[in-house]
């Protein structure tokens, strides 16, 4: 039923703008500590049989790896990423709009393809904020806040996004060690943090971010175990 | 006092709503949703397709259309509510439901003449 709700939104959105294609942008990784930041844009062609796309953040990491197997057999994929050093240096909001740049550049050419060259085309980024790259572009874009949990193409473009930068994480983690990549895939998990505190920051980390979280969280009592007595609250 | 006021005039423009939408076709399914994300005004359905309707109701234009009053945070609340119905399903609701769409129904009440009732299709998605 859930992703009966994702299609059927997207169909609204076809009809009410008359689009032929939606193109769903979706970002990962924005809040990591580390790794680069990633961005998919999708185009469902045949929304049949595809139960298995759904929000990123409601799937299982198996989930979404499956369903990122099966995402090439109903729709077109793309991914584009900016890497840390890059976030340094033009801060997360630009990097981003650089790796949904990236993705949307790869995608759109298919997409004609796919639609012909005549085609109306939308362009959906999940968040309030359009990214200016989109202004210059022969399309329609639209800001959706929480698009990935609306609408069909927006949440394979989640998956992408979530699934590629998880594959790199991991590879990354062989190269990089000690910091859990594997596993925390970048975030600020407490391990992570004591890692970054014992070892000093790689050059995988993005140290405009870090060195100023750090900051914070040495005030606040992350480590600290809850006192007798006291009552935990969750 | 003028709490109960609004909402009176809320409900009334939601009936003068609702019968307008029964004589144009449209099957009400359920009115006063609750959802997760806040309250569906009217719930109908036309020819296989679903209609998520927000009723708006003012006393005349003093503050302005009354379709203007759905801001950025109200067409979230639409969107969001939308698919949480869709995602749950919604007895009554047609299936498979061959389209969705969120209107909007003004109704402008003067309390003297007839209101004035305006139905936009598709307001958002």
């Amino acid at each position: 039923m859930r992703h009966e709700a994702l299609a059927l939104m997207e169909q609204a959105v076809r009809t009410r703008y008359g689009f032929d294609a939606v193109i769903g942008i979706d970002e990962a990784g924005r809040g990591a500590l580390a790794g680069p930041v990633y961005a998919g844009a999708c185009a469902v062609t045949d929304a049949r049989n595809t139960a298995f796309i759904n929000d990123s953040k409601v799937l299982s990491r198996r989930q979404r790896d499956q369903a990122f197997e099966l995402l090439p057999g109903h729709a077109l994929v793309a991914v584009g990423y900016a890497s840390a050093a890059q976030i340094d240096a033009c801060g997360i909001l630009q990097a981003t709009y650089q790796a949904m740049e990236m993705a949307f550049q790869d995608l759109l050419p298919r997409v004609r393809e796919h639609w012909g060259s005549s085609a109306c085309i939308g362009v959906v980024v999940d968040g309030s904020l359009l990214p200016p790259f989109l202004a210059t572009q022969q399309v329609t874009a639209l800001a959706i806040v929480d698009a990935d949990a609306l609408l069909l193409s927006v949440a394979a473009a989640s998956i992408a996004a979530k699934v590629t930068r998880d594959r790199t994480m991991l590879d990354l983690s062989r190269r990089v060690r000690g910091y859990g990549f594997e596993s925390n895939v970048g975030y600020g998990t407490r391990e992570h943090i004591s890692a970054i505190r014992g070892r000093g920051l790689s050059a995988e980390h993005r140290h405009s971010f870090v060195i100023r979280e750090l900051a914070t969280i040495e005030e606040l009592p992350f480590a600290a175990r809850p006192q007798q007595g006291t009552r935990q609250h969750r | 006092m003028r709490r109960d006021h609004n909402r009176e005039l809320g409900s009334t423009g939601e009936d003068l709503a609702a019968v307008w939408l029964g004589q144009h076709d449209f099957r009400i399914v359920q009115r006063n949703l609750r959802t997760p994300y806040g309250e569906l005004d009217i719930i109908a359905e036309r020819r296989g397709e679903i209609h998520i309707i927000e009723v708006k109701t003012r006393h005349g234009t003093g503050f302005g259309d009354p379709l203007e009053a759905i801001d950025r945070r109200k067409q979230e609340h639409l969107r969001r509510a939308t698919a949480a119905v869709l995602a749950s399903g919604l007895y009554g609701l047609p299936r498979p439901c061959r389209g969705v769409h969120v209107d909007a129904i003004s109704v402008l009440a003067d309390g003297h003449s007839e209101p004035v009732i305006r139905f936009l299709e598709d307001v958002l998605v």
